[in-house]
């Protein structure tokens, strides 16, 4: 690729980030980079061209950086453990192996790392080895979402009534999903980005499905059991055998009925009341009562190092964890692998590991 | 008006104890039953001296509760109604730490008694707290022989051992959860810190002793820092004789139920200036002990820390230890025994 069309690719890229990332991880970037900070969005985009002009910016580097960032957090996922019949099927780690695995349809999108392109509808982008042994499916989409912008709103009198006209900007917006298969965690997980749909959602995983039948059929994917996780990670805060995660709500439920635990504040924990962890130790015993969904507090770190809480809820029924906020590739496979670990045992049966 | 907002702090103030908790006035005025304007004065009263830490909060008019510093969409309703915007509110949080649970209690009597007094503190703790506590009266029998002779000794320390391990696998099973907090007395103090001591892989929560006969220099800190006990408390009485002489007789004990323990900055203590020995669990002074005494220690509420400056402990001369005294005084008995078995005998021959 020649000089000019790279920088106005870094150009339309530097934009775009700016326009889709949280100012939390645009900063990162700039410190990364040694690219001078700024207050807003104008003054990063500002500083971020011009490093992209000085050459201290480059192509590479962002794409680099977006793989770890972008379409991490702010997400449903659906989480799957991997059967050890899958695992031993082949060498994850070798990228021939997994490339001769893949139907023909899908052999040319092999590591093919166009980061730029959002199709209005979705479609299957790019298909990656994992660095750990693994393999990753990319689907992107370019979407046109209306933000409300008030600073245009209007009136008007039309054949004498009075009108009021309420404001959206239209703007571009693009979409990542992905199927990540760790080979090294035993963990595959299809990650989703948007508002939560039933049936979209359904469409998609049976669109993942299909992609992935050549190569991880879903009967050896066993979803991860999160009614027992709510249950798990709730009781060992409770029982402080585990502090990485605070629970803010939990309910539990049995047949037509369920009790709720839940704080009605920002920052609280409903542990923290007294009264309340009673009525929850009571729930202890009470085998018969399944973890039903929850929000919770998950312990990250920002790239300085301060703590940053981030919530997450859990959706037993639906088997879907929802993100509420950015995160680092690194930080969303952390909290899987703790959930993971809170999801019982692994049972060796066709589906399951 | 000032009769109303002394009874909404009073209330305020009690409801603070009882650990973390962040306020609003809305919650406030609906639990107290007062008036906003009153929850408010009495939430600002507390904040300007300190006692509570102002705060804001947004609220989306879905009803989630958003960061005031991580502004977006409701994570809830996406913002849905466009127009409705989050309603920011003031919260007043204390910075109590949470207080403790109990989880299961162990209860381990003295070598007098086969512990009359754990079925009076067996129906009063289990009232004591808002939900199930299991309490386990561990009966080891009377043992007045047994506690001067060492093998005995060895034998009760580990049977009690195997006792905590199977106690502690049950009610993990049956999600009670792993550690003991325990209330001990007399013997039962000694052969407790005796089973820590021996069997690094118990694991206790706190512990309250009483009439305890263990030595003044135990090392308890070192049980704390591998996480084998979290807290100690020695509840003790000058007029306890038994506790005093305990250590003339029984190995390996010491007077710590009649001074406390060396170590006063790390083991909590209550001193009482006139129960005997097992005056802490008569009906008149039971009653006033959980309540006042364990149950703050146990639940984390206040840690009682007396001021009275002892001495540091030592060990008598190896003569006045229980080294030649407990045969000595074994020997009597068994001499005083056998003599009014041959009275017995002569007298019953006699008659015949």
């Amino acid at each position: 690729m020649s000089d000019k069309p790279r920088t106005a690719k870094l150009v339309e890229l530097v934009q775009s980030v700016v326009k889709a990332q949280g100012n939390i991880y645009i900063r990162e970037l700039l410190r990364e980079k040694g690219i001078p900070r700024g207050a807003n969005k104008e003054e990063f985009e500002r500083n971020l061209l011009e490093a992209a002009r000085t050459g201290q910016l480059t192509l590479a580097g962002v794409e680099d950086w977006l793989a770890r960032t972008e379409a991490w957090g702010n997400q449903h996922i659906y989480a799957y453990r991997v059967s050890k019949r899958l695992l031993n099927l082949r060498d994850w780690t070798s990228e021939a192996d997994l490339r001769k695995s893949l139907p023909p349809s899908q052999a040319k999108l092999w590591k093919a790392g166009e980061k730029l392109t959002f199709p209005d509808t979705l479609a299957l982008a790019e298909i990656a080895p994992e660095a750990g042994g693994g393999i990753r499916y990319v689907w992107r989409e370019g979407a046109t979402m209306w933000q409300r912008d008030r600073t245009q709103d209007d009136t008007k009198t039309v054949d004498g009534d009075l009108y009021e006209m309420r404001a959206y900007r239209q703007q571009r917006d693009r979409t990542v999903h992905r199927f990540v298969l760790r080979a090294d965690l035993g963990l595959a997980c299809v990650f989703l980005q948007g508002e939560f749909e039933t049936a979209a959602h359904t469409r998609f995983l049976k669109e993942v499905e299909r992609a992935l039948a050549a190569i991880a059929p879903f009967s050896d994917l066993d979803p991860l059991n999160l009614s027992t996780v709510i249950r798990n990670v709730d009781q060992g805060e409770l029982d402080q055998t585990q502090v990485q995660v605070k629970a803010q709500k939990t309910r539990l439920s049995d047949a037509g009925a369920y009790v709720e635990f839940a704080t009605t504040t920002a920052d609280g924990r409903y542990m923290d009341s007294e009264p309340v962890r009673h009525i929850r130790r009571a729930a202890t015993q009470e085998k018969g009562m399944t973890g039903a969904n929850g929000t919770f507090e998950y312990g990250t770190r920002t790239p300085t190092g301060l703590a940053r809480p981030v919530r997450f809820d859990l959706f037993a029924g639906e088997r879907r964890i929802k993100l509420r906020a950015q995160m680092q590739a690194a930080d969303v496979w952390s909290l899987l692998q703790f959930l993971d670990a809170n999801g019982g045992k692994r049972v060796a049966t066709a589906g399951g590991g | 008006m000032a009769t109303e907002l002394e009874r909404v702090l009073q209330h305020l103030r009690a409801s603070v104890e009882a650990g973390p908790k962040v306020y609003t006035v809305e919650f406030l005025a609906t639990e107290a039953h007062t008036s906003r304007q009153i929850a408010e004065q009495a939430l600002e009263f507390l904040a300007d001296r300190g006692e509570l830490l102002r705060g804001e909060q947004l609220r989306c008019p879905c009803g989630e509760v958003l960061r005031t510093d991580d502004p977006g969409p409701c994570p809830n309703c996406g913002g849905a109604d466009d127009e409705a915007q989050p309603v920011r509110e003031r919260t007043y949080r204390n910075d109590k730490p949470r207080t403790r649970d109990v989880r299961w209690v162990l209860l381990l009597h003295g070598m007098n008694t086969t512990g009359a007094w754990q079925e009076e503190v067996n129906w009063k703790l289990g009232r004591l707290y808002g939900y199930s506590v299991p309490l386990a009266i561990y009966k080891y029998g009377v043992v007045r022989p047994g506690a001067v002779l060492r093998f005995r000794q060895r034998a009760l320390t580990r049977e009690l051992a195997q006792k905590m391990r199977s106690l502690t696998g049950e009610a993990e099973g049956s999600g009670f959860g792993g550690k003991p907090d325990v209330i001990a007395h007399s013997l039962g103090t000694w052969l407790f810190a005796e089973a820590l001591r021996t069997d690094p892989s118990l694991r206790v929560g706190r512990v309250v002793l009483l009439g305890c006969i263990v030595r003044p220099d135990f090392d308890w800190e070192a049980l704390r820092k591998t996480g084998q006990v979290e807290e100690v408390l020695c509840h003790y009485s000058r007029k306890d004789f038994w506790a005093r002489i305990a250590h003339y007789i029984i190995p390996g004990s010491g007077p710590a139920g009649v001074r406390g323990f060396n170590d006063r900055a790390n083991i909590a203590h209550k001193m009482e200036s006139a129960l005997a020995h097992s005056d802490y669990f008569i009906p008149q002074h039971l009653g006033r002990n959980i309540e006042d005494v364990w149950k703050p220690f146990l639940t984390g509420r206040s840690t009682p820390r007396d001021e009275v400056d002892a001495k540091p402990w030592r060990q008598s001369w190896w003569l006045w230890r229980a080294t030649l005294w407990r045969f000595l005084i074994l020997g009597l008995v068994l001499g005083l025994a056998g003599c009014l078995c041959f009275l017995l005998w002569r007298g019953v021959t006699t008659l015949l």
